[in-house]
């Protein structure tokens, strides 16, 4: 996975509530061929005018399609983002559009520790400073990432601060890679599971004695 | 440690910890592992890929939902994700020695149906699946939730996975159910009232006696909409119940092993001291049948409310977020939502397909005739529902009444396999999701109980389960 240590750029504002992952990876553009990426049909029903990709008319309204945000590679969201399925083609699009780093108030479970998986930082911050980074994201002024510091950093070098777990924290800094890392401790697991099929047999379908 | 204290989840978790990974994420071991059609080939291709072999095939177990067709005869190749997905998921599984339950197995089904009537279900056990309605498995205390495509390659390389334990919501109802009022009806009620965001980051017990009154199958209803709660985890403490589905079950444990797991399920419930993060109650007699007005789970109401009105929202998003639900479903503030017309009606899902839901659906179909102006769907969540719905003669009430029995599958719940509902038709559906495009392209769904989705069937129109006569 690629690395990210810093990330400068301006950030696109998608603050509508609930946005889900339907809404982000139509069910219907995951399961037809296509000559076009699927990031090309990510966030269909509300980047597009009357939510059809096919007629390829952008909404004008969707700040995706607005010029001053062409190349963010920062997305700040609003409540409850990506709630919905499992599908890790949602934030996989979302990488898809370049974006490395997602600012918002809370997000869907799964769709959480997909971002990891996609090499995506979801930062989560009270709404209170989401809103004050929408608002300086309007103005187009570029903000800078620093996952290692863990602070965005405003033009005007105000400075917000952010937590990410140490070890999710890691993994993206070093673009290391979940299962590489879990196989160095197959010793473990193993013990672990020959301790428990002495306490739960069942679990394992052995015969019963 | 003192187990009056510790939650059900905390009973499960703790002991299922193989290390520790600091910064609060730790490695968990995985006792049962549940792959689907649509996700499941992609993962095993990329385990092969990586040169890995599936570390522990014997926990792990496949079967087709999400891409087959539900149409009656149907095969592999009815649609054209089955044909390109199911063969890879049967030579794959092959290969690695994972139990599979192909298109044609009499234990065909949806993933969430078909776990627990096969007893891989049981208290107790760490569950996950790639699929986020996996919440479904706690309804035997156990521990389940949703993984996503990388994790899912993660757990077939290690049968572990990564995760930080999350925070704890017990949510307690209180009281009776009022009549006409399921499960679902409890679950819609408490998103409704609570919204879509109340359980992030936490795993959620339910309790009271309107719960422990459930049966199982009712159980699996409420757990499985804890995900549109914000949950990825629903539970509830193993009691009698539990313990009585679960036996005899062709995976469960028999012999002296069911003696000594039950002696480990009876520890497992949360103890009279367990402390919640946050705790929220429920006058389950307050509860009307509920259903959906709008484009997230949360946009629930009683069936004789009307449809709210965005300048009463509490906020600008939220009376944005009201207004764009509202334009995509068609729907005027202030209108009422019964008597709403209605062109389709969806029984089925890992949420409401099980013998119990339609048999509460037959039991209204029984007393009249689909209308005209509706087309209406049964699709049993397995093979096993199909049969036991069979021999005791469903099949032909509903068929009587005009409505379509089909094959098991996820069918238009997800529309993975085609079966749209089309665009700016407006379907009652007892499945879990409301979103934008969900059944379709521009498919307008009101999610109900099977009872409540049976009598919008014949009535035409979004209808009040207590008026039937």
């Amino acid at each position: 996975m690629q690395k990210l240590e810093t990330i400068l750029s301006t950030a696109v504002p998608i603050m509508n509530a609930n946005i889900d992952t339907d809404v982000i990876t139509p069910m219907n553009r995951m399961t037809s061929r296509s000559e076009k990426p699927l990031s090309y049909f990510a966030f269909e029903p509300l980047r597009y005018l009357d939510g059809d990709a096919d007629a390829g008319e952008l909404n004008p309204d969707f700040p995706l399609n607005q010029d001053k945000y062409r190349g963010a590679r920062i997305m700040i969201c609003g409540e409850n983002f990506g709630c919905g399925s499992s599908r890790e083609s949602a934030p996989a699009v979302i990488a898809g559009l370049g974006f490395r780093c997602i600012i918002g108030s809370s997000f869907g479970d799964i769709f959480f520790n997909n971002c990891f998986q996609q090499g995506i930082l979801p930062i989560q911050l009270n709404l209170e400073t989401v809103n004050r980074l929408k608002s300086i994201a309007e103005t187009g002024a570029e903000l800078c990432v620093d996952l290692q510091k863990q602070e965005i950093v405003m033009p005007d070098d105000d400075i917000f601060q952010f937590h990410i777990n140490a070890l999710r924290r890691k993994s993206l800094l070093e673009g290391l890679d979940d299962i590489g890392i879990t196989m160095q401790q197959d010793n473990l697991i193993s013990d672990w599971q020959d301790k428990d099929r002495k306490l739960r047999p069942w679990i394992y379908f052995e015969s019963a004695p | 440690m003192n187990t009056r204290n510790q939650t059900l989840l905390d009973k499960i978790w703790d002991p299922h910890v193989v290390s520790d990974l600091g910064g609060g994420y730790q490695l968990l071991h995985v006792d049962r592992h549940l792959l689907h059609d649509l996700g499941g080939p992609m993962s095993l291709r990329a385990i092969e890929k990586r040169d890995l072999k599936v570390r522990n095939p014997n926990l792990t177990f496949a079967v087709p939902d999400h891409c087959v067709s539900t149409a009656p005869n149907r095969d592999e190749n009815s649609t054209e994700l089955g044909r390109r997905l199911i063969p890879t998921l049967r030579s794959r599984c092959e290969v690695e020695g994972i139990t599979y339950f192909d298109i044609h197995d009499k234990e065909q089904g949806i993933v969430h149906v078909v776990g627990p009537e096969l007893g891989l279900t049981v208290p107790g056990v760490t569950l996950v699946c790639g699929d986020s309605h996996t919440c479904t498995h706690g309804a035997f205390g156990a521990l389940a939730w949703g993984i996503g495509t990388s994790e899912v390659n993660h757990v077939l390389a290690t049968q572990c996975v990564i995760e930080k334990k999350p925070g704890k919501l017990r949510i307690t109802f209180t009281g009776k159910a009022p009549l006409g009022v399921t499960a679902k009806d409890m679950i819609l009620y408490v998103i409704g009232k609570h919204g879509a965001t109340l359980g992030i980051g936490c795993g959620v017990e339910f309790a009271g006696d309107a719960v422990q009154s459930l049966s199982m199958e009712e159980r699996m209803t409420l757990c499985n909409l804890s995900i549109e709660l914000g949950s990825k985890i629903g539970q509830i403490s193993p009691d009698d119940t539990t313990y009585e589905y679960v036996k005899d079950r062709e995976f469960g444990p028999v012999g002296k092993h069911w003696d000594l797991a039950l002696k480990y399920w009876q520890s497992l419930p949360s103890g009279p001291a367990a402390r919640f993060d946050r705790e929220i109650q429920i006058e389950t007699p307050e509860i009307a049948p509920q259903i959906t007005w709008g484009t997230s789970p949360e946009h629930t109401i009683g069936i004789n409310d009307a449809v709210p009105d965005p300048n009463d929202a509490p906020d600008s998003t939220t009376a944005a977020a009201w207004r764009a639900a509202l334009d995509y479903i068609g729907l005027s503030p202030n209108q009422p939502i019964k008597g709403t017309p209605i062109q389709r009606v969806f029984i089925g899902s890992c949420t409401n397909s099980r013998l119990s839901d339609l048999q509460a659906a037959a039991d209204i179909a029984r007393r009249g005739q689909v209308a005209e102006t509706v087309t209406a769907w049964v699709v049993p969540g397995s093979q096993r529902v199909k049969r036991e719905a069979e021999s005791l003669g469903l099949h032909k009430i509903f068929k009587t009444a005009g409505f379509e029995w089909r094959e098991p599958g996820c069918s238009q719940c997800v529309a993975t396999n085609s079966e749209y509902v089309a665009p700016f038709e407006r379907c009652v559906s007892t499945s879990n999701r409301n979103f934008v495009g969900r059944q379709g392209p521009d498919a307008r769904t009101h999610l109900a109980s099977p009872a409540m989705a049976a009598f919008a069937a014949i009535t035409g129109v979004i209808s009040d389960i207590r008026e039937i006569t």
